[in-house]
């Protein structure tokens, strides 16, 4: 890292480039994974719509942000190509946005509060949208709430595909570059501003997950009836959780934005954006963050080691090696779900300051809730075969 | 105070003297020392050598025909060409993947970035360009690209592409409208960079030319079904006619990549629209998939193609052609044609820069593509890198006298002067004949 | 006889959606997951269509009892070696719903690499074709149009009759209302899972085969699809195979015809958005009966006996 942050100025080459590369991908990816264990693997939350939460945050840059920003340029006496109307914005953004670079440059104030605006309206927007989703997610069952949100992560797409004022429609647009102020290479600054705040929001989930709200999220997980009875406002309770995981995943569409300096809705497609952190998170072991992490990390190496070395077998096969790699992680995923079903590291229980667990439970308590869950229904085939084998 | 003041001035010419001996010998110029400085200048930089190029394919149906061509033809040919001119550097091209997204294209080109090769052939579409050129720029990496041709991408970057943009094409397409004497159009598209990008060139083209855009039905990209799409095609088409009074003022253009072959199959099944004129693109010309898959109906619809031209009189054409065809089943394209450029022009590139290193060859890249000739003919590239204006030709399709369907070019488009010239006596030779304008 | 061919693509549409949806809610019903791979299955039908028809120059229709086979063959392996064992170890819907994503991902690949392989063995143009001239013309109609038709009709009658009048179906009804009850009953639950997992994927291989008849088809046709047949299944209730009759039919039926009259009326720019149609009548169903259109069916039920109960009670009074 220091090596890393030795070379600020000069380009960055070899390994310290891969491991930006690594690292910004996986400060995007395990930020959507913590919310989403966040929200599905403490309050039971089957969110299968990040991508559109993701793709909100892209969207709060190129419609917001860059406005914003060309109308910053205009006062300071710049003189920009109309963008008043969708065709003006799609066809005169990009050379704007390169105007409006020169003259955010020397800017850092105002290109660092453009940052924060965009992260602060993302959050907003994105809690909002969770709102909206936490009223079927309150009146669905689970697998209707999954269609409704892989239906509604399409719908974005097709919205920013076909309204011009969003970002440009299908050809995309670029967008400022906030960190023109810093000299050397610019990945790196998004890259630690990430992983900045992956870390906050670490932090924040951590302590939210360990306080009484986050044993009480649990307690919703595991019976909500029983939750309901005791007088705790369940639906309250579910509707904030995906708000707040909501505007944390959409700070990922914002820091992509710029990382990219670009936003298409092409690049939010719900295979990347969704089924990537979900398996992420099943990898991991859904329930406890160290997992999530692992997940995410082994994820990505996995994805860069066969992408890098998938060639050195290419001559061995007939076909492109490329197909190979969806195989491969295909054939991986499903080896490790049937060898490790609760994930890499499964949920442990809850840390509880001053309170001594082995004490409290004399007998050995398994929690895997997931089995919990079926046995309470009583729908799992293992269940009553195990009750089979005992009579 | 004599003595003092002598004391004095013998201090000062000894300071003067230390201060002025101490400058005079920081400043004075170094004696040369006779060192013996050995120079290496090699004398061949490339030998035992590897160029690697990483190709970036857009969607996964593109390695079907891209492994092909780079096992059988590219890589071969690039090798013998080399180690003709005795450079004893060895070409390799490594064929990735995209899977239609623009974080992957990313993602690939940062692996092959972490595997040192700086010389990528990707960004075929241009979303995917663009998500990835200004990580490419920073990182001094070449991005050739064989089939980007949105216009929104006109900047000085690492960016170089082999085919013109929309802003070439999709006047072309109007003025040939405008000389077959069309008086109103409906445009059948998809929604995606490509399509939008003609599409918003066109319609002022249009507007210009006094041809009235009936109507634009636009279609998703993932669209695998276009029965919906194409009922309103033949009710806009119904309307135009019965405007306009008669078939011939009213055509169809489209904007599609291979779906169109199984649209055009589907619209037989509907009375206007199967024997309209259709306008298409470069992806709907000079195809052998269009004759085997589509057939006889092709020639009732009377397809027209703008076709940025491939030299097709010139032997590189012809034998790549042949070549591709004999892998693939298929006619080698527009595209294909660039694909063999683009890559081309890399090695050549490569070789005159003396390094495998794309930021040495960067800034010969124009000059080295300026002269060169290669299957899409004279590849001069404009200032910001993107192929200049060119000739396209016309491509329809016909039925011979022994009942098989052929392609044939009817004419051209000059983009330097915006004029089309149809070939009468190929028009004439297959039953066609030109409307008079009036 | 002259149909447009709006009406043809609608009711052949409709038709496979429709059977593709009852596959999916079978799959939910007994194994209580949804089957993303569901779509992927007709993939696979659509390849071997293509295989018989370009590659052997057999009838497209021949391909009908292989495609059975061979999607019901492998859609017990995959229970078999996917789902079946996760079940076993204790895997819960989640795992399940994400491991069918990733058997998804595996099958698109393979049939991609399929597609490359007849490319190069063959040199047969694979990627977007549609079969349209290898169909037979029944007076002046395509073949697949009253084909696919008698199919739909065919498989909803089979599995009425096979869910009420036989002793696997009333096992497999049974399951899905309460397996551990059915197991204690003495149903093999593990036999009936997987021949219902044979049924499914057969018959959405079937409905695949009948798919490039008529409609454009490529590697990831398949995949495509899942969106509308979820939204079929959904819409009927996703815990009733007659629900999924109906959600079918009006989700292929709003894809085509509804589009087109909806761009009749509005404008054009309604059919850029026409893949969320379907799923806005389906939120708007949702949104006013949270269980899909079986939460109407058994409300009615629930009032129907009901009102026999009071009018049994006021019978029994007056007897009294």
């Amino acid at each position: 890292m220091i090596g890393i942050l030795g070379n600020l100025v000069s380009e960055i080459t070899g390994p310290s480039r891969l491991i930006i590369d690594i690292a910004m991908f996986f400060g995007l990816q395990v930020i959507v994974a913590m919310a989403l264990n966040f929200q599905y693997g403490n309050a039971g939350v089957p969110n299968m719509g990040c991508a559109f939460q993701v793709i909100t945050g892209a969207f709060t840059v190129s419609a917001i942000t860059t406005r914003l920003a060309f109308w910053f340029a205009e006062q300071a006496g710049i003189q920009l190509l109309p963008y008043n109307t969708g065709q003006l914005w799609m066809w005169n953004s990009n050379n704007n946005v390169f105007t409006t670079n020169k003259f955010l440059a020397p800017n850092a104030g105002l290109s660092i509060s453009l940052l924060l605006f965009s992260l602060a309206v993302s959050l907003v927007l994105g809690a909002l949208i969770g709102y909206v989703i936490s009223l079927p997610a309150i009146r669905l069952r689970a697998t209707y709430l999954i269609i409704v949100l892989i239906a509604l992560a399409d719908a974005s797409q097709i919205f920013g595909r076909n309204v011009l004022e969003i970002c440009g429609g299908p050809l995309g647009m670029y967008v400022p570059n906030v960190f023109g102020w810093y000299p050397g290479d610019r990945s790196l600054i998004t890259a630690i501003v990430t992983m900045t705040i992956g870390l906050i929001s670490f932090f924040i989930f951590r302590t939210m997950l360990n306080s009484p709200y986050g044993r009480l999220m649990r307690a919703i997980r595991e019976n909500e009836v029983t939750v309901g009875s005791v007088g705790k406002n369940v639906t309250g309770i579910r509707r904030n959780v995906l708000m707040f995981a909501s505007g944390i995943t959409a700070l990922v569409g914002v820091l992509n934005a710029f990382y990219a300096s670009f936003v298409v809705e092409g690049a939010y497609q719900r295979a990347y954006w969704t089924y990537w952190p979900w398996l992420m998170l099943i990898l991991g072991g859904p329930g406890n963050n160290a997992g999530t992490f692992i997940g995410t990390a082994a994820i990505i190496a996995l994805r860069r080691i066969i992408i890098v070395y998938k060639f050195n077998i290419e001559s061995l096969i007939f076909f492109p090696i490329s197909y190979f790699e969806e195989i491969l992680l295909g054939v991986l995923l499903i080896v490790v779900m049937i060898f490790r079903p609760s994930g890499l590291i499964p949920e442990k229980l809850l840390y509880i300051p001053g309170l001594n667990y082995s004490k409290l439970v004399r007998e050995e308590v398994k929690v895997d809730w997931r089995a919990a869950t079926k046995a309470r229904k009583g729908k799992s085939r293992f269940s009553f075969r195990r009750k089979e084998e005992e009579e | 105070m004599e003595q003092k003041s002598l004391t004095l001035v013998i201090v000062m010419l000894v300071v003067g003297l230390a201060i002025g001996g101490g400058l005079g010998y920081v400043m004075a110029p170094t004696k040369e020392v006779v060192k013996e400085v050995q120079v290496t200048v090699t004398k061949n930089p490339l030998k035992d050598a590897t160029l690697k190029i990483g190709d970036i394919v857009a969607s996964t149906a593109g390695l079907e025909t891209e492994k092909p061509l780079i096992d059988k033809i590219m890589v071969p040919d690039l090798n013998e060409y080399v180690s003709a001119l005795g450079f004893g550097m060895k070409v390799q091209i490594l064929l990735d993947d995209a899977q239609s997204q623009p974080s992957i294209h990313l993602e690939k080109v940062q692996s092959f970035k972490s595997q040192g090769i700086t010389q990528i052939m990707g960004g075929r579409w241009s979303s995917q360009a663009q998500g990835s050129i200004s990580y490419m720029n920073e990182n001094n990496m070449i991005l050739v690209s064989s089939s980007s041709t949105s216009p929104l991408l006109k900047q000085k970057d690492n960016l170089f592409r082999i085919c013109p943009t929309d802003l070439v094409q999709a006047p072309a397409n109007a003025e040939m409208m405008k000389t077959w004497g069309i008086k109103g159009v409906i445009i059948f598209m998809r929604i995606d960079p490509w399509g939008e990008g003609l599409y918003q060139v066109i319609v002022p083209a249009l507007q210009e030319r006094g041809i009235e855009l009936i109507d634009a039905i636009k279609y998703a990209p993932e669209t695998t079904d276009f029965s919906s799409y194409l009922q309103k095609l033949e009710d806009d088409v119904k309307a135009g006619v019965a405007k306009y009074g008669d078939k011939k003022y009213v055509a169809v253009q489209i904007f599609s990549f291979d779906e169109q072959i199984t649209f055009l199959t589907a619209a037989e099944s509907y009375p206007t629209i199967k024997d309209i004129i259709w306008f298409s693109t470069e992806s709907g010309g000079r195809d052998q998939r269009y004759i085997n898959e589509i057939g006889e109906p092709l020639v009732a619809k009377r397809m027209f193609s703008s076709y940025m031209g491939v030299a097709e009189t010139s032997w590189k054409f012809i034998n790549l052609d042949r070549r591709f065809l004999a892998e693939t089943a298929q006619t080698a394209g527009f595209y294909t044609g660039t694909t063999h450029d683009g890559l081309w022009l890399m090695v050549l590139s490569t070789l005159e820069a003396g390094s495998t290193d794309a930021k040495d060859v960067i800034p010969i890249f124009i000059n080295v593509a300026a002269n060169y000739f290669g299957a899409t003919g004279w590849c001069d590239l404009d200032e910001f890198g993107d192929r200049k204006a060119q000739v396209f030709d016309i491509w329809g399709y016909y039925k011979d006298t022994d009942g098989t369907v052929k392609f044939r070019k009817y004419g051209e488009y000059d983009g330097r002067v915006i004029q089309v010239k149809w070939d009468d006596a190929a028009l004439a030779a297959v039953g066609l004949q030109r409307p008079a304008l009036g | 006889m002259e149909i447009s061919a709006i009406y043809i693509s609608t009711v052949v549409y409709s038709s496979l959606i429709t059977v593709l949806s009852i596959g999916f809610t079978l799959t939910y019903l007994t194994a209580k997951i949804p089957n993303f791979a569901h779509g992927t299955y007709a993939g696979i039908g659509i390849y071997i269509t293509f295989s018989l028809t370009r590659l052997m120059g057999l009838s497209p229709y021949v391909s009908i009892p292989i495609a059975f086979l061979f999607g019901g063959a492998l859609s017990m392996l995959i229970f078999i070696l996917v789902i079946g064992t996760l079940q076993k170890i204790g895997g819960g819907a989640i795992v399940l719903t994400i491991s069918t994503l990733a058997i998804q991902i595996f099958m698109t690949a393979a049939i991609g690499i399929y597609a490359f392989w007849v490319l190069l063995t063959f040199h047969t143009y694979t990627q977007p074709f549609i079969l349209r001239d290898n169909d037979i013309q029944i007076s002046g109609l395509p073949g697949v149009f009253p084909f696919a038709l008698i199919f739909c009709i065919a498989t909803v009658i089979v599995l009425h009759f096979l869910l009420t009048k036989t002793n696997m179906g009333i096992a497999m009804r049974a399951t899905a209302e309460d397996p551990s009850l059915a197991s204690v009953l003495g149903i093999n639950i593990y036999r009936v899972q997987l021949f219902s997992w044979f049924l499914t994927g057969g018959l959405a291989c079937l409905a695949g085969s009948l798919l490039p008849l008529w409609f454009s088809s490529s590697p990831i046709t398949g995949s495509g699809m899942i969106t509308s047949i979820m939204a079929g299944s959904l819409l009927g209730g996703l815990d009733n195979i007659y629900g999924a009759i109906f959600g079918g039919f009006v989700v292929g039926t709003s894809e085509q015809l509804l589009t087109y009259m909806l761009v009749g009326l509005f404008g054009n720019y309604i059919g850029e958005y026409r893949p969320l149609i379907p799923m806005i009548i389906l939120i708007i169903v949702l949104i006013f009966e949270p269980r899909g259109l079986n939460g109407v069916y058994e409300r009615w039920q629930v009032r129907k006996i009901s009102k026999a109960r009071v009018v049994e009670k006021s019978n029994a009074q007056e007897g009294a």
